[in-house]
């Protein structure tokens, strides 16, 4: 390493904050010895700050690709009405940033074609690195696609003779298989239900372990593991032999190659929570004259768009307030934060100003 | 007058500047600049706008950054507390202005051409602030390692900016 790349390595060492005190002393002296590592340490800051506006605006380009839905929206007194909705929408955001797609496909189900059969609301597709655009109803796909689908207001598929519904927010996956000219459907978040005629048919294989499934569940993937939790109706898990064990209802059961013992990962119940604990969306906490909090101000208006980018997703929120009063109003904005979840961006307009 | 978020618009750049040479570390400036604007923003009755406001933002933004820099002193180990006072002392005297948007663009034709591992790790570390610790661990890599790959990669965009930038000036 020659010393122009050697100072370079230290100053990014300096910039992520992990140098050790002998590497400190050294960059010391390095920036002692010549005034103009000096501003090559400022041209890296500050090609710190652009990378990090860069990417941020080009992830939300990215996400802007695709329409934005308003999820509720007109008058809303904070926070009776909004409680619920706010409380489901945290725990969806948090599974959101908790959940990994699946990069070996281990959960899949090989349709040969898959067909929208019911929108509750824009069903987006994106085919390879193409543009997203919107999925009319009994549009089909076939094999040779390899495509990405979001429903953000949830949306049924009809898979032969197997139904899939996707909750609200869910996202899946439809990978191309050239082999053997079927497609594999990895369902990457959400809440999804399968449906068949015959309920003994395995529908979702899970690496070397089946699922068959007739209700309702919730699939997740973490690390190298799997998590199969049961929410309405009947499954049975199949670990690749011949025999089989049935899932009980709501209680997590994780496959990392062999099936765990469900008591084993059954989480602690959970203490019933009281209406104020409740998570909220966010509020603005009105502050009187003596600068202590009094109540929160009203919600006009809610928007949330969550775009996934791999393990991450980016959910963005947009709150209105209005101030009912005709005087100046000072407040402070409170954000529970989903475990796993942190901020990238916070802005505030006052009108159409951006402050 | 000219409107006072006009204004704001026009000085972001020579605050950010300032702010990043009184607070040499990353992310500080923006939230110095971001700082003073609210502030400079809330008392808008009290400036008056017809002047120029630049010794006003100047001194403001003194204010914060005194601040802003002690507190990140305090996160920091004894050993690169020393080294960040140091950079600080140096940095103040030092010529240097913010980047523009035309920089901003080249780089981000740039950050599309890289190639996806390359885009991942870049992602990782620059958007979602992932450290170089983490991400060697998730990587099966070094922290050095890590450090060597990112250097790599900002050289090659710095090379791959200069290159669109020909003609328009460079960073």
């Amino acid at each position: 390493m020659n010393q122009s790349e050697r100072i370079r390595h230290l100053i990014h060492g300096y910039l992520s904050a992990d140098l050790t005190p002998e590497e400190c002393d050294e960059l010391k002296a390095l920036l002692k010895e010549d005034n103009s590592h000096m501003d090559t340490l400022l041209a890296e800051l500050r090609m710190d700050a652009l990378l990090k506006e860069g990417l941020r605006e080009l992830l939300e380009e990215d996400a802007a690709t695709v329409p934005r839905t308003p999820v509720i929206s007109g008058p809303i007194r904070f926070p009776y009405r909004l409680t619920a909705v706010a409380a489901a929408l945290i725990i969806l955001a948090a599974a959101f940033f908790l959940q990994q797609p699946d990069p070996a496909g281990i959960h899949g189900y090989q349709p040969k074609a898959l067909t929208l059969t019911r929108a509750l609301g824009p069903v987006m597709v994106r085919t390879g690195q193409g543009a997203w655009r919107s999925l009319a109803a009994g549009e089909q796909f076939v094999t040779g696609q390899e495509l990405r689908l979001s429903a953000s207001g949830g949306a049924d598929f009809a898979m032969g003779e197997a139904r899939l519904k996707v909750h609200p927010r869910g996202r899946l996956t439809f990978d191309r298989r050239d082999n053997d000219g079927s497609g594999r459907l990895r369902l990457l978040e959400g809440t999804f239900e399968l449906a068949s005629p015959d309920s003994g048919k395995t529908l979702l294989p899970l690496s070397r372990a089946g699922l068959s499934l007739t209700g309702k569940a919730r699939i997740a993937r973490q690390g190298n593991s799997t998590t199969v939790c049961l929410l309405q109706g009947k499954g049975q898990l199949y670990p690749g032999g011949s025999y089989s064990t049935a899932l009980a209802l709501n209680q997590p059961t994780t496959l990392d190659g062999t099936i765990l013992p469900a008591a084993a990962v059954a989480p602690e119940p959970a203490p019933a929570r009281k209406k104020k604990d409740l998570p909220v969306l966010g509020r603005l906490m009105l502050r009187d004259s003596s600068g202590r909090e009094t109540e929160p101000m009203e919600i006009e208006q809610v928007r949330i768009h969550a775009q996934v980018h791999g393990p991450v997703a980016l959910t963005e929120m947009e709150l209105t307030f209005r101030n009912p009063t005709n005087r100046q109003a000072e407040g402070v904005f409170y954000y529970p934060l989903p475990a796993g979840a942190s901020i990238s961006r916070f802005a505030m307009y006052l009108s159409l100003i951006h402050i | 007058m000219e409107p006072i978020h006009q204004i704001a618009a026009r000085e972001n750049g020579y605050v950010r500047a300032l702010a990043l040479k009184l607070a040499p570390a990353p992310g500080l400036a923006e939230d110095i600049a971001q700082q003073v604007f609210v502030e400079f923003l809330a008392k808008q009755e009290q400036w008056d706008l017809t002047r120029d406001v630049r010794p006003l933002l100047a001194t403001m933004t003194r204010h914060v950054a005194k601040r802003a820099w002690r507190e990140r002193s305090r996160q920091l180990e004894p050993h690169m507390q020393q080294l960040a006072d140091h950079i600080r002392q140096l940095a103040e005297d030092r010529d240097f202005t913010w980047y523009t948007d035309d920089d901003k663009q080249a780089l981000k034709e740039c950050l599309k051409t890289l190639p996806e591992k390359s885009s991942h790790l870049v992602r990782a570390y620059y958007y979602l602030e992932i450290t170089t610790a983490e991400l060697a661990a998730q990587l099966n890599m070094t922290a050095v390692a890590v450090r060597q790959a990112l250097s790599r990669l900002r050289r090659q965009l710095r090379t791959c900016m200069e290159g669109r930038l020909s003609g328009k000036g460079s960073l």
